[in-house]
């Protein structure tokens, strides 16, 4: 391509979108509106994603071994070993029955003295091991397995914390992934339809281009560029927008959470992923937008 | 070269607008295509553009056996003819200089090749001092000039000028029949496709005759077809 072609190009697009300012506008709008549903939809995953982290760094099983099993060193070894090598396991951490009494009694503060004449061998407490979990989805495998050693006597989890917040982070990628399929074929159909209307008022030329030996992909280009840049234009104005909507908006509304308020992703951290997720949308609609309605120009 | 060799057009509708069509037009040759409406002169046209595909029989223009072309060849095929049409179809937002200048720049000439190309050919066809014009200030002789210049300028083996007389008074199309005798001078192919008998005898050149999508006559000069069939 050369500087001349290349210009042709750019001011063809330009002369386009002028002419159908009112289409333009609107395609730019629908689509941003598109990306500005999606990116909120994302914040909002990310910012669950990041409390199960926080649950995950905290989140542990708390196994009571049974008082038959075996007490010595080489016993705890082997059984820390046996529950480190459980899929998901990050590290295990054997408590006897003493130390366990201690942080209870700890815990207890002034009222320490309710558990005097509990010491020693009339300790009710069993030996226990905190084990933690690295990945939260195999959480409940994790708990199962270890309930299900003959050396443990029983188990404490958080389950059902984890199964609700696994269940929202599921319902907002399926909300975010069905929204996404809808907006993208509504902002094709308009962006399809932008580009029509600029090549039915551009038909005489086009068709004294094909008459001259103009190839398809010479008439077909300014006309995708066209689609490139209104998806462009509006990942650059959802950008700025999302911004505004996340720090105004949603991270006031989470805020409202106390138990969310620490763990809140910044927008600087998601500005990348959104960057390219709005980019991604942008060409797509723009590209396939365009090339669905100039097939029907270039049959001369 | 142009060869028709027993060419046949049927449409879909059950028209057959050409019944076996032979004829072959040598380079730098002059000649007029001339019958009465629906005599299967256009689609003659679109068949050499490849905007129809024949039926059957044989097609070679300058060297494209339009038989075994490819799709994708079809600009360059077009590239290798020059077309001007009846109504001009020139771009009304556009300068005289920019419609012609146009023609060069869907086939990616470079702008140097274009502000040397333009201003000649406008030349040739007298309006090198109307190159800000537009269209619309123009009248139908001087916009068939603008037309015949943008077939013209990337210079073509064949000019197929469609009824270039049809919208312009007699003086003007004698006018421009002259301008295409020039460039045929200079050694391009020019077929003019008319209905106009008049003008055909004005010019001692050869005639090809249609008539109900069949060749009934091929002669230099003289040749009388009765409108009314």
């Amino acid at each position: 391509m050369n500087a001349g072609s290349f210009f042709y190009f750019i001011k063809s697009s330009f002369k386009g979108m002028y002419k159908n300012a009112l289409m333009t506008i609107a395609s730019v709008f629908v689509l941003m509106a598109c990306m500005l549903i999606i990116g909120s939809v994302f914040l909002a995953s990310e910012n669950v994603m990041s409390f199960m982290d926080k649950l995950e760094d905290q989140n542990e099983i708390v196994a009571f071994i049974d008082d038959e099993y075996g007490d010595d060193s080489l016993s705890r070894e082997q059984l820390c070993a046996k529950i480190e090598a459980i899929n998901g396991v990050s590290s295990v951490e054997y408590i006897t029955k003493e130390q366990a009494f201690a942080e209870y009694r700890d815990s207890l503060g002034e009222n320490r003295e309710y558990l005097d004449g509990y010491e020693g061998e009339d300790n009710p407490l069993r030996n226990e091991l905190r084990i933690k979990i690295d990945d939260i989805t195999l959480f409940e495998n994790v708990s199962a397995s270890v309930a299900a050693m003959d050396e443990i006597a029983n188990i404490r989890d958080s389950q059902s914390i984890v199964d609700m917040l696994l269940s929202v982070r599921r319902m907002l990628n399926m909300l975010g992934f069905w929204i996404l399929v809808m907006l993208a074929v509504v902002s094709l159909f308009i962006i399809s339809n932008t580009v029509k209307l600029a090549m039915h008022s551009r038909r005489n030329e086009i068709n004294i281009m094909k008459y001259v030996g103009a190839t398809n992909g010479f008439i077909r280009f300014p006309f995708l560029l066209e689609g490139i840049i209104i998806g462009l234009v509006s990942t650059l104005i959802a950008i700025g927008l999302q911004w505004c909507v996340y720090v105004y908006a949603l991270v006031p509304a989470i805020s409202q959470l106390s138990f969310l308020a620490d763990c809140i992703v910044p927008f600087r951290a998601a500005f990348g992923s959104l960057l390219l997720i709005f980019g991604v949308i942008g060409l797509a609609v723009g590209i396939f937008g365009s090339a669905l309605s100039i097939r029907k120009y270039l049959k001369v | 070269m142009i060869l028709f060799d027993d060419v046949f057009k049927n449409y879909p509708n059950g028209t057959n607008a050409l019944n076996g069509v032979s004829f072959e037009i040598q380079d730098g040759e002059f000649v007029f295509i001339i019958g009465p409406s629906g005599a299967g002169k256009s689609t003659m046209i679109k068949l050499l553009l490849r905007e129809e595909r024949h039926s059957s029989g044989k097609i070679i223009v300058n060297d494209f056996n339009l038989n075994k072309m490819k799709n994708g060849k079809i600009p360059m095929l077009r590239r290798s003819m020059g077309v001007v049409f009846q109504d001009f179809r020139l771009i009304e937002t556009m300068t005289v200089y920019e419609n012609v200048a146009f023609a060069m720049r869907v086939i990616g000439c470079s702008n140097k090749t274009i502000r040397r190309r333009v201003p000649y050919v406008l030349g040739i066809v007298g309006l090198g001092h109307k190159s800000k014009n537009y269209p619309k200030e123009l009248s139908g002789g001087e916009q068939q000039r603008v037309a015949l210049a943008r077939a013209l300028v990337n210079n073509p083996k064949t000019i197929i000028a469609d009824e270039p007389t049809g919208n312009v008074d007699p003086a003007l199309a004698r006018e421009i029949m002259e301008l295409l005798i020039e460039i045929n001078k200079m050694g391009t192919t020019v077929i003019v496709i008319t209905h106009d008998q008049k003008l055909v005898d004005e010019f001692n050149k050869r005639v090809i005759a249609l008539k109900g999508g069949q060749i009934i006559s091929d002669t230099t000069g003289g040749y009388e077809y009765n409108e009314r069939g």
